[in-house]
């Protein structure tokens, strides 16, 4: 189609029969139809003509929607580990408990370099994870460093790291971790059914239950936890068998608490008493039980290293990673990161 | 048709428009021994890049930023010595539109499709951007205030939502890569030029642009380097301007090429030749330095 171009004063045309340009679109995707080099322009002298050019803006109005990069659905999260070797961590535990300050610690340690002998290869939450963390950063305009408390009743609640070995950069894999509120967790421990709506729970690869080092550094609130988390443990053995958890983690968490207060081996021992109760609970499920200390906030003044006990818990998390096999709708993916795309409207 | 179509991509006031103004002076010389030439050029956008160059760039006057409302995208057709048709496209100069589409979550279909076709990208960082990594703690620390956590500190507080909060600028830029990756096909996109641009500005720090990458930016340096069976990438040092010119004007006006004063660092080579984050993408040149 050949037209006239009021504005440049020349006349064009495009070679391939199916293009409209200039008048329509460039087939080839130029915004300036010129540098095409399938249309041709054509001196022109100055012309009086009311044909007027089609001025679609390539930045029209039909919009492609993108990943929101907050949490995974959990159709989200079968994609992904069906792509790729993958650990799926669940981390329960109370209201305030500290579990998001502790996953937090995990995401925050790797965009700043390598860390447990990984090096960071991206995510699919990273805007769910810098939510998350904006609280404690100076951008928050805040005063001192906090966390938000999660959410109740959203579904999508997990996070994705993709990591790689340092000494094998492109063996990629991804840990997912569940962000689940502690509602979640007290209606775990009065409703155990509950557990079969929390179907990550059956396909995780370790339980991770966080343990408030600050209750169990004060006698009157100490017994607490242990008993509920029994309750919880029981409860997901019962209702979703748990057979596919290859261990189960208590995680003590403001471990700063604790060493700050001088009670570090009572409450340490006490830790014990609670593994070896939880140990028994889990027996039918021939789960194992191993603690660990962490303080997510920890500082020099604390008497503790920075991050204190955050490293040796994510090595231990990534030492078994393992394809989980999920049934997923055949892919015919043809880029890279087609697998982990959110549904659009294509 | 062409025979490769690079995108360049960018957060606001990452130097993309100082390129191209020092790009566009050494396409017109003559005299410049540099791999690629101009081939074809609209003339919406030799008129933008005649005004960037003549009225700022060559006399040594910063370019200023362009308000997205006043821009449109740049589309150069370029020709390399091997007669390889090479397509350079700026469909964001101002650089926040890609805010916005980090911040909306879509963009233009139009745009999808342009990045769709791309088997090249240009990504562009500038050293004096704000991380926005710095945490409460850190900075407390730093300035000898610490102030105990607040009650409500661990969890107890709000609520979270999913209001947007602003990436910090490592963050965004992966993320930035991601989404085009994500609809590139595999196996089409080969090579990933990163410029750290102004790189005068930290140049006397010692440090290679991809060191400086790997300290300053290093969630984007990992997450470059973990991809590697998918793409190459090379992190090039660009001083389009040559240095500050209220500090180092007087020297700068001493070169009798304007284009001397153009600084290409890649790993411990240096040149003028500011076509080569784009010749290396393009697949058109050769290793340019095997260090790096």
């Amino acid at each position: 189609m050949t037209t006239i171009d009021t504005a440049t004063e020349l006349v064009g045309s495009c070679t391939r029969e199916s293009c409209t340009a200039p008048t329509g679109p460039c087939e080839q995707g130029f915004a300036d139809v010129e540098v095409c080099p399938d249309f041709g322009v054509i001196e022109h002298e100055e012309q009086e003509d009311d044909a007027t050019l089609d001025e679609d803006d390539p930045r029209g109005s039909d919009q492609v929607s993108l990943p929101d990069g907050l949490t995974l659905t959990t159709d989200d999260a079968s994609a992904v580990l069906a792509a790729s070797p993958s650990t799926v961590v669940a981390l329960l535990g109370a209201v305030a408990a500290g579990k998001t300050t502790l996953l937090t610690a995990i995401y925050e340690s790797y965009i700043r370099g390598p860390f447990a002998d990984h090096i960071f290869a991206g995510s699919r939450t990273l805007v769910g994870w810098e939510q998350r963390c904006h609280p404690s950063r100076i951008a928050s305009g805040r005063r001192s460093a906090s966390t938000n408390r999660t959410a109740h009743g959203n579904p999508r609640r997990l996070l994705d790291l993709e990591l790689a070995p340092r000494g094998t950069p492109t063996s990629r894999s991804h840990i997912l971790l569940t962000d689940i509120a502690g509602e979640a967790f007290d209606e775990l421990r009065d409703h155990p059914s509950s557990a079969a709506a929390l179907s990550l729970l059956v396909r995780a690869d370790r339980i991770a239950l966080a343990l408030d080092g600050e209750i169990l550094a004060n006698h009157k609130t100490r017994h607490r936890p242990a008993g509920e988390l029994k309750q919880v443990i029981r409860g997901l053995i019962e209702v979703s068998g748990l057979h596919r958890a290859a261990a189960i983690d208590l995680v003590a968490t403001k471990w700063d608490v604790v060493h700050s207060a001088g009670k570090q081996v009572e409450v340490n021992a006490f830790l014990e008493g609670i593994v070896t109760d939880i140990a028994t609970v889990a027996a039918p499920a021939e789960l194992q039980v191993v603690s660990h200390l962490t303080a997510a906030r920890s500082k020099p003044d604390d008497g503790l290293t920075p991050g204190f006990g955050i490293e040796d818990l994510t090595k231990h998390w990534l030492k078994i990673r393992k394809r989980v096999p999920i049934e997923l709708a055949t892919t015919t993916a043809q880029r890279p990161y087609d697998r982990y795309r959110a549904p659009t409207d294509d | 048709m062409t025979d490769r179509s690079i995108l360049v991509v960018g957060l606001p006031e990452s130097g993309k428009t100082t390129f191209l103004a020092a790009l566009w002076h050494l396409l017109n010389d003559a005299t410049a021994d540099v791999n690629l030439a101009l081939d074809r050029l609209g003339d919406q956008n030799r008129r933008y890049l005649n005004t960037i160059y003549s009225e700022h760039w060559v006399v040594f006057e910063p370019v200023p930023r362009t308000p997205v409302s006043q821009e449109y995208p740049v589309d150069l057709l370029l020709r390399s010595r091997s007669d390889k048709l090479i397509r350079v496209s700026m469909p964001d100069v101002s650089g926040e539109l890609f805010e916005l589409y980090l911040d909306q979550r879509e963009w233009p279909k139009a745009y999808d499709e342009r990045v769709a076709m791309a088997d090249g990208l240009v990504l562009f960082v500038h050293p004096d951007r704000p991380n926005g990594l710095t945490r409460i703690e850190d900075a407390d620390e730093v300035l000898g205030l610490i102030d105990p956590p607040t009650e409500g500190d661990e969890g107890g507080g709000a609520e979270q939502t999913d209001e947007p909060v602003t990436l910090p600028t490592s963050v965004a830029l992966v993320e930035l890569l991601q989404l085009h990756l994500d609809r590139i096909a595999r196996d089409q996109l080969k090579r990933i030029s990163v410029i750290v641009s102004a790189w005068d500005l930290v140049a006397d720090e010692g440090l290679d642009p991809g060191r400086w990458l790997e300290r300053e930016m290093p969630a984007l340096a990992m997450f470059l380097e973990t991809h590697q069976d998918l793409f190459d990438f090379k992190v090039f040092g660009v001083s389009a301007q040559g240095g500050d010119y209220g500090r180092d004007g007087v020297a700068l006006r001493q070169h009798l090429r304007p284009a001397d004063r153009i600084l290409v660092v890649v790993g411990a080579s240096r040149s003028h030749d500011i076509t080569a984050p784009v010749d290396w993408v393009s697949d058109g040149g050769p290793d340019l330095d095997p260090t790096s």
